[in-house]
């Protein structure tokens, strides 16, 4: 986390974290979203915990550092007192989790390292044995199929990484039709979600009376401010007849799409705090992709349709950063 | 009318598919299994799951000779009806209403199994309620195939299972059968091999006070115990426990180190076949029989849901969980007794609880890797205690408790805090092998006397901390 540079200046991580938000805003018709625990690894920046604290008032957080130094660090960049500091990895302190009957919590098992992937899983499989019907649960994963390694010889480049990520997957999780061609930087995010659905499905098993917990997907997201990431976010619920409400909460909040396998991508192009004005002017309109391929061609273009589309879809979210004198 | 197509089984078939699939000593546990129904049918349920000498004074002595076998208890008879009716009819009658017992038999099959298993003809006596009666299966019995009722005889009073039992005798040994038993050599093997399947079965009955005896041979419990520190301000090792009630199935679960967690030299021993680790995993108990004995795979929660697959470094993990039910038939066991029904909803919940607890001592495991030394300060610190005492630690709170359950969804649970190394920075091992007379050479260096009593682990330590140091003061 601390050894990403200018984390916070990541805008597509940024916008996703803002998507986060409008779900919640959405969900708290129902839930008491203030009143909940908000548990994840603010590293030394605190972005997520900065926002979840002003736009909801959630005032009960945990932060997880592992590294001792990167621990002082955190304490020291505290931003609000609510927040708690622990000098423990997400492993140690999930076994150890006691989560009373009545607690509601939010996770964000937000992990960045790519050769993890076996420990990550395990630890999201823990977590979501002791959650609570209404807790929510968001985990981000290294969806960058690269980072599996390199092979000499291109033509059998995907099934090397293939068979890398089978090692990284236990058996009982892994897709038994993966193949090859699902290693691409496109489909990757995909085969990752189906892997986490496996999980999930197994752990929490949706058979009521005894066992009635089960997971409703909300949304994931793959974007890449540098390495391609994947988030998924999903909230466990006890009762089928609540999926509705929550469909109905969310309904104006689009990237919601309450399925497994259909990441949103969020691209925006780096733009100029003028562009961004301009741009801005011609939204939000019924024919806005066309004017903005033909009004900013040196931006936008009928070939990369990914970044006009985001754009679009999160320009509301588009973060600016500004230079500040103290 | 019109002509009818016979559809009626043949002996031979019958007695053929009821035998096939079953392990002769699963026969004989079957027919263990009905002496214990005895016994919960005459002291009915209350107190059976606490009591702590509810079988006492019961017994079942078997008897292996070459050419009979013969089981003889003392736990109250077949009443006459039930003789009559049910008894020895191949299969339960619909018409039996359950009986709201905690027993294990539901099936109705396990005596006539267990009989067509070891031989051909057999006499079963049994006195119930003062009345002594024979039930014969003649020698010739499967060779018709339209008789299938068995001839009943009073007997006069003797002195025969005076106070109320059962006594099997089988003749006509089957031939497969034959080869185990037909050398005094070969039954004492035979006796050996049923004892150790009686104590994994049985251990939990027996240490409730039955008695059972192979060829005169007394049964011992095997005893299941986990480590707790008795201290109880310090965090030390304790035991993961969870009890929940499910309508009418109670369950219990306690999971912990039954030994301290191994160091490199006991990894070697058990893998070069030194040691043995069947004493890890998870047993399972339904109304007191196992059906799952020391489990190492996905069936319990191995390898599933955050919880590494079974390793040697896990040797010294061990769980039981037993349910318990006066409707047998909600016990997730399989028809043979000898397995987990997985497809129980029952069990899944409690599945997610063993993984939990096993999770705990796994990432243990994991954490101290490399550090035994520091470990086992906690861990031999640690006492043994009994699995059935750690289980019935009330669910109130009790100052002087070691374990105190807190509520947890539907049940109650005790999730301990175990030790945490004090050196933040991870250990790594380093591994490596040199032959035996190297590793001599430098024994010889060090201490200048080969018999020396150091382990090559702790010379290749010291070889890496002269290095070290060697590489420190050439920096300075």
């Amino acid at each position: 986390m601390a050894n990403q540079p200018f984390y916070h200046l990541r805008p597509n991580k940024s916008i996703d974290r803002n998507l986060f938000i409008q779900t919640l805003i959405g969900l708290s018709s129902f839930f008491p979203i203030s009143e909940y625990q908000y548990t994840g690894f603010g590293s030394y920046l605190f972005d997520d915990f900065k926002l979840l604290h002003d736009t909801l008032n959630i005032q009960h957080m945990t932060s997880l550092e592992k590294e001792p130094t990167e621990f002082e660090r955190a304490e020291f960049n505290l931003p609000y007192n609510c927040i708690e500091v622990k000098n423990i990895g997400s492993t140690e302190y999930l076994a150890e989790l006691y989560i009373e009957d009545d607690a509601h919590n939010i996770f964000w098992l937000d992990y960045v390292s790519p050769n993890e992937l076996g420990t990550q899983l395990a630890d999201y499989a823990t977590l979501l044995n002791i959650l609570n019907a209404g807790d929510i649960v968001r985990i981000t994963l290294n969806a960058n199929p690269a980072s599996l390694g390199k092979c000499d010889d291109p033509d059998a480049l995907q099934s090397f990484r293939l068979h890398r990520l089978r090692e990284r997957v236990p058996d009982i999780y892994f897709p038994a039709t993966a193949s090859p061609d699902e290693m691409t930087t496109q489909k990757y995010p995909v085969l990752l979600l189906k892997i986490l659905k496996n999980i999930t499905m197994q752990v929490l098993v949706d058979e009521p009376p005894y066992n009635p917990y089960f997971m409703m997907p909300l949304f994931s997201t793959v974007y890449a401010d540098g390495q391609q990431m994947l988030t998924f976010t999903g909230i466990i619920l006890d009762s089928h007849e609540k999926r509705n409400d929550i469909e109905r909460a969310l309904q104006n909040y689009p990237h919601n799409t309450f399925k497994w396998d259909t990441p949103c991508q969020i691209q925006i192009p780096p733009l100029s705090v003028r562009e961004i004005s301009e741009i801005n002017k011609l939204l939000p309109s019924e024919n806005a992709r066309q004017q903005l391929i033909d009004k900013f061609p040196f931006i936008f273009s009928e070939k990369e349709r990914q970044a006009v589309d985001s754009y679009i879809s999160f320009y509301k979210y588009y973060p600016n950063y500004h230079q500040v004198s103290f | 009318m019109g002509a009818t197509a016979l559809g009626a089984p043949t002996k031979e078939f019958f007695v053929g598919m009821l035998t096939r699939d079953i392990e002769l000593s699963d026969a004989i546990l079957d027919l263990l299994d009905n002496c214990l129904d005895g016994v919960v049918r005459q002291k009915g349920a209350s107190g059976k799951s606490t009591s702590p000498d509810y079988y006492s004074e019961f017994y079942a002595n078997i008897t292996i000779t070459c050419n009979s076998f013969i089981i003889e208890d003392n736990c109250g008879g077949i009443p006459r009806d039930v003789a009559e009716k049910y008894a020895f009819r191949m299969g339960r009658s619909p018409e039996k209403e359950g009986d709201e017992l905690p027993t294990v038999g539901i099936y109705g099959i396990g005596m006539k199994r267990a009989i067509f298993k070891i031989g051909k003809s057999a006499k079963v006596i049994t006195r119930n309620d003062g009345s002594l009666y024979q039930v014969t299966i003649p020698a010739n019995w499967a060779e018709s195939d339209d008789n299938w009722e068995f001839p009943i005889e009073e007997l006069a009073s003797t002195d025969l299972l005076l106070s109320g039992g059962t006594k099997i005798e089988i003749n006509d040994i089957n031939a497969g059968i034959v080869d185990l038993w037909n050398s005094d050599e070969k039954i004492d093997q035979f006796t050996d091999h049923m004892i150790k399947a009686i104590q994994q079965s049985y251990s939990f009955i027996i240490h409730k006070g039955f008695e059972i005896k192979v060829n005169d041979k007394k049964i011992s419990p095997l005893p299941v115990k986990l480590l707790i520190t008795e201290k109880s301000m310090d965090t030390g090792i304790k035991p993961f426990v969870y009890k929940q009630t499910f309508d009418d199935v109670n369950v219990s679960l306690a999971v912990g180190f039954y030994a301290p967690p191994p160091s490199p030299e006991d990894i070697d021993d058990e893998n070069n076949l030194k040691r043995s680790s069947s004493d890890a995993g998870w047993t399972i108990i339904c109304n007191d029989r196992v059906v799952l004995y020391n489990d190492k795979s996905h069936l319990t929660g191995w390898g599933e849901g955050g919880v590494p697959q079974y390793h040697t470094q896990f040797i010294g993990i061990r769980g039981v969980v037993i349910f318990e039910s006066k409707n047998p038939q909600n016990l997730p066991m399989t028809t043979t007794k000898r397995g987990i029904d997985t497809s129980s909803k029952i069990y899944s919940v409690v599945k997610d609880k063993m993984r939990q607890g096993l999770k705990l001592f796994t990432d243990y495991t994991n954490r101290w890797k490399g550090q035994n030394t520091e470990e086992r300060k906690y861990s031999t610190a640690a006492k043994s205690v009994s699995i059935e005492s750690i289980i019935n630690t009330s669910t109130t709170q009790n100052a002087d408790n070691l374990l105190t359950l807190r509520k947890n969804r539907d049940g109650f649970m005790f999730k301990p805090t175990l030790p945490k190394p004090k050196n933040d920075k991870p250990y790594r091992i380093i591994r490596y092998s040199k032959d035996v007379d190297k590793i001599d050479e430098l024994i010889e260096y060090f201490y200048k006397d080969l018999d020396h009593s150091v382990s090559p682990s702790q010379i290749g330590e010291k070889c890496f901390d002269i290095m070290l140091e060697r590489a420190r003061n050439t920096k300075e």
